[in-house]
């Protein structure tokens, strides 16, 4: 098999995964701060920053190495128009969502003054939703997704952010509980 | 030391730390792409891609098969004939035919 043939698939393919990992440690940084487990400090928020810039990067790497792809030949709007490509309509519209939600709410964040900082941070609260999308899309659709080095590798990256969403969800009501019982 | 010199400083490293961050997440992230594109290069030409591994197994199945169906097909007649017969036999020959001219 001639593996020079997928140059653009293979990249599209390891820009996949590598979005989907800096994405998930860059969620985590975020809810590090926002859980306070972490003392909020500027190299945080640094590390925040350039891994969101970095999760960025891959994912547009990986949307548009797929335009060299000579087995799909996909073309612009199949690749940035959600329900555009016939390839794996549900999944592939998923991914291109959450691509988009995550490119919008991460650069959000160089213009919240002019949204206004209070309805910045509700609307950055969807960079998790849109991270849990990019997760789906990756699972239901990836190539590599029944493979065990990626699934132990997703894993890793992806686990203790989820746990912090979990916590940093439920939190509000877990910390109501003791005062509800005080009264 | 002035504090404003002190306040340049402190502003000078902190810039420092911060290029150093984005420096560092970068280059992980190249590496780790790296990393994946020749792995998956690798899996993808000793045939063992998820998909077009698959695909090739599928394939060497499916010729196994039909492999196998036509060496049946191509016994059973022997099979069915008297055991004396060899299986090696050869479809009769006609008799040929001696023709004249006038």
């Amino acid at each position: 098999m001639n593996s020079g043939h997928h140059l653009f698939w293979i990249a599209s393919r390891a820009a996949g995964i590598v979005a989907l990992l800096l994405a998930s440690v860059s969620v985590g940084v975020g809810l590090l701060q926002g859980t306070r487990v972490a003392k909020p400090g500027r190299d945080l928020k640094a590390l925040h920053e350039a891994l969101s810039l970095a999760t960025i990067a891959a994912l547009v790497i990986h949307a548009f190495t797929l335009l060299g792809d000579g087995f799909m030949h996909p073309n612009i709007a199949d690749l940035t128009v959600p329900f555009a490509s016939s390839y794996k309509t549900f999944w592939t519209s998923l991914g291109i969502t959450a691509g988009w939600a995550l490119i919008a709410l991460g650069l959000s964040y160089y213009v919240r003054d002019r949204i206004g900082i209070s309805r910045w941070r509700t609307l950055h609260r969807f960079t998790a939703l849109a991270w849990l999308g990019g997760l789906v899309h990756s699972l239901g659709e990836g190539t590599d997704s029944g493979q065990g080095w990626f699934l132990v590798g997703i894993g890793v990256a992806v686990l203790p952010s989820l746990c912090l969403l979990v916590w940093r969800t439920a939190a509000p009501t877990l910390l109501a509980r003791p005062r509800a019982s005080l009264r | 030391m002035t504090p404003r010199e002190i306040a340049a400083q402190h502003a000078l490293r902190r810039r420092a730390r911060l290029a150093r961050i984005r420096k560092t997440v970068a280059a992980l992230s190249v590496c780790v792409f790296i990393v994946l594109f020749a792995g998956i290069y690798v899996e993808m030409a000793a045939g063992r891609d998820p998909v077009l591994g698959a695909k090739t197994a599928v394939t060497k199945k499916a010729t196994v098969k039909k492999k196998a169906a036509v060496t049946t097909t191509a016994t059973t007649p022997t099979d069915t004939s008297s055991s004396s017969a060899p299986a090696t036999s050869q479809p009769s020959q006609p008799s040929p035919v001696t023709t004249s001219q006038s």
